[in-house]
């Protein structure tokens, strides 16, 4: 294949090698099927094999481009990557960190990290940091605040940190971006947008800012997010799969789709002014979860970009200085994979509208397919099943041999992206070392693969359950996802998925009286669901995985050499743990000291939040004042909280009391 | 500012100033609370500082149309902020630090605290604040338009009916 191929022929070479792939697939698969006669079951069975199969194929050849690619390219993925040589200082840029909800004391911290990596590369004072709040609890709220204060006054000088809480979370993160980019988004050239659970070191910022100056017509530069930082055997295996598996599906992406790749709503730069003046979200006609606002902004917003003429692109090669962290069990992952699925669905509409390029429809149409190929897996294999009903024994021989046949064709297809992965890594003594060595990374791609196909079933369950639960009409409420792990006891499985091994006992048990010849067919679809609560229950223990890394297993180099950033946020989360003291000791805190009320007075002020009107906020006033913070509600207490009238007020009268009782 | 020390020249005690010690009294002693808690450790500093907002404040209230208790106290503990803001702003030569090293500036200099001038009541009190956030540059996101699949094709039923209702002289499409 020739690498140096124009995008559009890069794409026609993808569909012909997709296109070829699939057909042989077909070929045999009809051949195979066909045998006896065509009926209808069997044309509905090829149509689906056919989905499923052009799916893996296009996959397979995504990676297998990628992997050519980064062999060719594999000096550039040095660890310590170079700074160009630019001494010129650099555009001002807004580092923005939208959170709801979240752990304050280990967001914070992995922020203060940031600022500290950013300072140390001299160009600080091009940078400014925004915590973009959106947080309704009230504890999280001042939490958030105290921890703000904390940082901002333990440091000196650029880059500064700066806190800013909505009153309202409309259009959750898309508006909280929206309402920063209305307000000071034009003092910036560039945004670098994070989520709550990222990190990014100081020099990849800069190399992003530089990237981005190069090239005017960059719109937005996506940096892989390398899921880092979490210690449960599930998230370490997620961790290694996207270490040693993600670079060649970047590289792939980032070939294929050039100026058209997607951005993901984080570790992102964006453009400050085109995407100000370009990309402001419309609400979809009617109403959730197909109609309302655009859940999954960020591929929305892509397309818009590249609609205005500029091009969102990966940095597929900057594999070190940009991290997230990954769920921590199944039950997380499907959570998450809820909200996607019903956020990619309401892309449908997108798909088939002229507004958008081919490349971003196309775009769409993926995130589509990766929830709807779950539900046509299930599918498929009712049709198997119904096809081979009543096989009392184990399939013809001549049969056996061609679905076997293809089936040995399905997993070289499925498995060739993690061999190439794995022999890119044992080809680079650097990162095979950083991965465990050769033995440690062949043992680690190993039990991945185990894990990835016991776990497959579940994901197929549940991702069918979303789609139809999507397609019926419902929505979800959008909460914030447990950043810090905690210890899964067996019952959390139980709640989590013991319907899907309830499914897998079902599924067993009508095969062994319907169908006695496909049980052990099928074996690894039943019993991948019949041991979903153990293998949950094993997958999200922090011990097994910590069991896991001391054996050599799923290691990643931001654990076998952790990026000094990555140290420094971990240090000062472990010096910051969750506070012990009550909300309405925080409350009484914020309200008595003089410099914190003052604080979060003028925070209010600055951040031009909404308040409620004194006929309603002054009866709970004289309530606190009476009978003290305990004796209001949660609700209560965050009317207060937003009310600079009612916190100066409460102010004054804690004075007053201490006077009256000295 | 030299009226305001002159009250407290040679030790006034407030039932100097007001002639009624029961109102003054517990005004002083939240002023004093108030300045403490500021950082202002130094007695003899808290003790002029709390007499001088509080004259000041009972003669703004004295004129002002309208007031309550909790209005008073209010004004005593905008003002004392105000003044302690003024102070650490001026000793840092308005460095945007200021406000981070106030505490410690009030605690170490008690003596300059109290030459700095009282903030002018009713002036400005509550609207002296300080840049948390940079000033806004307002700019609109306008919201894109994206032609919606269902109503290109509605779209073009529309006109497709609109043209046969023309072309029929209006009697397609219409109930009778």
């Amino acid at each position: 294949m020739n690498m140096k191929a124009e995008p559009s022929r890069r794409t026609t070479w993808l569909s012909a090698a997709v296109g070829t792939t699939t057909a042989l697939g077909t070929g045999v698969f009809a051949a195979t099927l066909f045998r006896g006669g065509v009926t209808v079951l069997e044309i509905v069975t090829t149509v689906v094999f056919v989905a499923i199969f052009g799916w893996i194929a296009f996959w397979f050849w995504v990676t297998a481009i990628g992997a050519v690619h980064v062999f060719r390219a594999r000096r550039a993925l040095a660890l310590e990557y170079p700074l160009r040589s630019n001494s010129e200082p650099l555009p001002a840029t807004a580092v923005l960190v939208p959170i709801h909800n979240e752990h304050p004391e280990s967001v914070f911290a992995r922020i203060q990290a940031m600022l500290e990596s950013v300072a140390a590369t001299g160009s600080g004072a091009s940078f400014d940091f925004y915590v973009l709040s959106d947080t309704t609890d009230p504890d999280l709220w001042l939490r958030e605040e105290l921890e703000w204060t904390q940082v901002r006054s333990s440091r000196a000088g650029a880059p500064f940190l700066y806190y800013r809480r909505r009153g309202n979370k409309f259009r959750r993160k898309s508006g909280n971006v929206t309402d920063f980019c209305e307000r000071w988004g034009g003092l910036y050239r560039y945004l670098l947008v994070l989520d709550a659970d990222s990190v990014m070191d100081g020099k990849t910022m800069v190399e992003l800012v530089r990237r981005m100056e190069a090239v005017p017509q960059l719109g937005i530069l996506q940096a892989p997010a390398v899921p880092a930082m979490r210690h449960s055997l599930y998230a370490r295996a997620q961790q290694f799969a996207a270490s040693v598996y993600g670079p060649s599906i970047f590289a792939g992406l980032s070939y294929l789709l050039e100026g058209h790749a997607g951005f993901w709503g984080h570790n992102a730069i964006i453009r400050s002014q085109a995407f100000i003046d370009h990309c402001g979200l419309p609400g979809l006609p009617g109403r959730p979860p197909f109609g309302g606002p655009i859940l999954s902004h960020d591929f929305v917003e892509a397309a818009l970009m590249q609609r205005a003429g500029y091009e969102v692109r990966l940095a597929w090669d900057l594999l070190e200085g940009s991290y997230e962290q990954c769920p921590v069990s199944l039950g997380e992952s499907a959570r998450r994979d809820r909200r996607w699925c019903e956020g990619n669905l309401q892309h449908l509409r997108l798909c088939f509208s002229s507004t958008f390029p081919l490349k971003s429809r196309v775009h769409f149409a993926i995130g589509i397919f990766y929830y709807l190929m779950s539900a046509l897996w299930a599918v498929y294999l009712v049709l198997f099943a119904l096809h081979y009903s009543g096989a009392t024994s184990p399939l013809d021989p001549q049969l056996a041999r061609a679905s076997l046949g293809l089936l040995v064709t399905t997993l070289v297809l499925l498995l060739a992206g993690k061999l190439l992965g794995v022999g890119l890594v044992l080809l680079d003594p650097r990162r095979r070392a950083l991965h465990g060595g050769a033995a440690g990374l062949i043992a680690s791609a190993a039990v991945e693969w185990v894990v990835s196909v016991l776990t497959a079933p579940m994901f197929m369950a549940a991702h069918t359950v979303s789609l139809f639960s999507v397609i019926s009409g419902v929505s979800v409420e959008w909460v914030a996802p447990p950043r810090d792990e905690t210890p899964s006891p067996v019952r959390d499985a139980l709640r989590a998925h013991g319907w899907q091994s309830g499914l897998g006992a079902f599924i067993g048990a009508v095969l062994w009286v319907a169908a006695p010849g496909l049980v052990l067919w099928m074996a690894p679809v039943w019993f991948g669901l019949l041991s979903a609560v153990p293998l949950a229950a094993l997958l999200s223990s922090r011990d097994a995985g910590l069991r896991a890394a001391a054996n050599g297993l799923f290691l990643v180099p931001p654990e076998t050499r952790p990026p000094s950033v990555i140290e420094r946020a971990l240090e000062l989360a472990q010096a910051r743990v969750a506070p012990e003291r009550s909300f309405t000791h925080r409350f009484k805190t914020i309200i008595g000291d003089p410099w914190l009320n003052t604080l979060h007075v003028k925070l209010l002020e600055s951040s031009g939040g909404k308040t409620r009107p004194r006929r309603v906020i002054e009866p709970i006033v004289n309530r606190i004042v009476k009978d003290g913070t305990a004796a209001i509600s949660a609700k209560e207490a965050l009317a207060v909280l937003s009310d600079p009238w009612a916190m100066r007020t409460l102010h004054a009268e804690h004075f007053d009391r201490g006077a009256h009782s000295s | 500012m030299r009226s305001n020390r002159a009250e407290l020249v040679g030790g006034e005690s407030p039932t100097d100033s007001f002639g009624e010690p029961s109102t003054s009294e517990p005004l002083l002693r939240l002023t004093r609370s108030y300045l403490n808690s500021c950082g202002l450790l130094d007695e003899g500093a808290q003790e002029t500082a709390a007499r001088r907002i509080v004259t000041a404040v009972l003669a703004h209230v004295a004129t002002a149309t309208s007031s309550s208790d909790r209005n008073t106290r209010g004004l005593l503990v905008a003002t004392a902020r105000s003044w302690v803001e003024d102070f650490a702003r001026s000793s840092l030569d308005d460095s945007p630090d200021w406000f981070w090293k106030a505490r410690e500036l009030l605690g170490r200099f008690p003596h300059a605290f109290i030459e700095t001038p009282l903030p002018v009541l009713g002036a400005r009190t509550e609207a002296h604040g300080f840049a948390l956030l940079p000033k806004p540059e307002h700019r609109a996101m306008r919201q894109q338009r994206i032609d919606q699949p269902f109503a290109v094709i509605r779209r073009a039923i529309e006109n497709t009916t609109e043209r046969a209702r023309d072309r029929s002289g209006g009697w397609v499409g219409q109930s009778s």
